[in-house]
């Protein structure tokens, strides 16, 4: 299988994991691009910014 | 209604969304909890770094609680939002635009070595800066895909792009990630840099 079909999305996401091929190296990459760890910031922080959101824009009236 | 903070957890997206529209701060709070991971997840893979994803999550929220007046419903909240998500983040890209940044999407017309690019350990790092030469159009859309594991359909409804440019728009990207992820030109060639 040529790279440029390996990427099209007729061959994904519906790869059989266990099959011979990319398609181990798909599901990592899929899984990297997914992965986010939601720890950016405290939840103190986090409060902050959406009170700055509503404040900054004031009443949403 | 004064609801607190554990009666706003049962309350559907819908009825938080109206609550917002009348200046519910407790209801926006809670609204924007929700969806908190995933719009952080979009900003970050579609900037590519926690400080530009910082200011285009502020931005979303900002741009959310100002829009909220006028959102009728006719999409998901959630659709919605992650629109206004996508398209804060790329703001952000274009923002800083004026950075060094490297070459676009300028794929080699050539068959790809699937085996040697299989054999290279996929880090989230080396993602990160894959998906950064990405074009930002391109990159918006794999990542509503990986990220929020949006149908293509979805995807076409945030980004506001038919179907066919969704798929066009994903494939590439693919492709683009599996050639930079993939050897150095010399390394495929087995000769010396």
């Amino acid at each position: 299988m040529s790279g440029e079909e390996w990427a099209d999305m007729t061959v994904y996401p519906d790869v059989d994991p266990d099959r011979a091929g990319p398609a181990p190296l798909l599901h990592r990459l899929s899984a990297a691009i997914g992965s986010v760890p939601d720890d950016a910031w405290r939840q103190a922080d986090w409060e902050r910014m959406v009170a700055a959101a509503t404040g900054a824009a004031g009443s949403a009236e | 209604m004064d609801l607190t903070h554990s009666t706003l957890e049962r309350v559907s997206d819908t009825e938080l969304v109206s609550r917002c529209r009348t200046g519910d701060r407790e209801a926006f709070a809670e609204l924007a909890g929700r969806h908190r991971a995933k719009v952080y997840a979009v900003c970050l893979r579609v900037t590519g770094n926690p400080e530009d994803a910082a200011d285009a999550v502020q931005e979303t929220l900002t741009r959310t609680w100002r829009g909220l007046v006028g959102f009728r419903g006719t999409a998901r909240f959630s659709t919605w939002l992650y629109r206004i998500t996508v398209n804060a983040a790329l703001a952000e890209v274009a923002r800083r635009a004026a950075r060094p940044r490297p070459a676009g999407l300028d794929l080699p017309d050539e068959v790809y070595d699937v085996p040697a690019v299989a054999e290279r350990v996929v880090t989230t790092l080396s993602v990160q800066d894959a998906l950064d030469r990405v074009p930002p159009e391109f990159r918006a859309a794999i990542v509503l895909r990986e990220c929020l594991q949006c149908s293509y359909a979805e995807v076409g409804e945030i980004l506001g792009i038919p179907l066919n440019t969704v798929k066009s728009r994903i494939s590439r990207a693919r492709q683009a990630l599996l050639v930079l992820l993939g050897p150095e030109p010399e390394e495929r060639r087995g000769g010396r840099p």
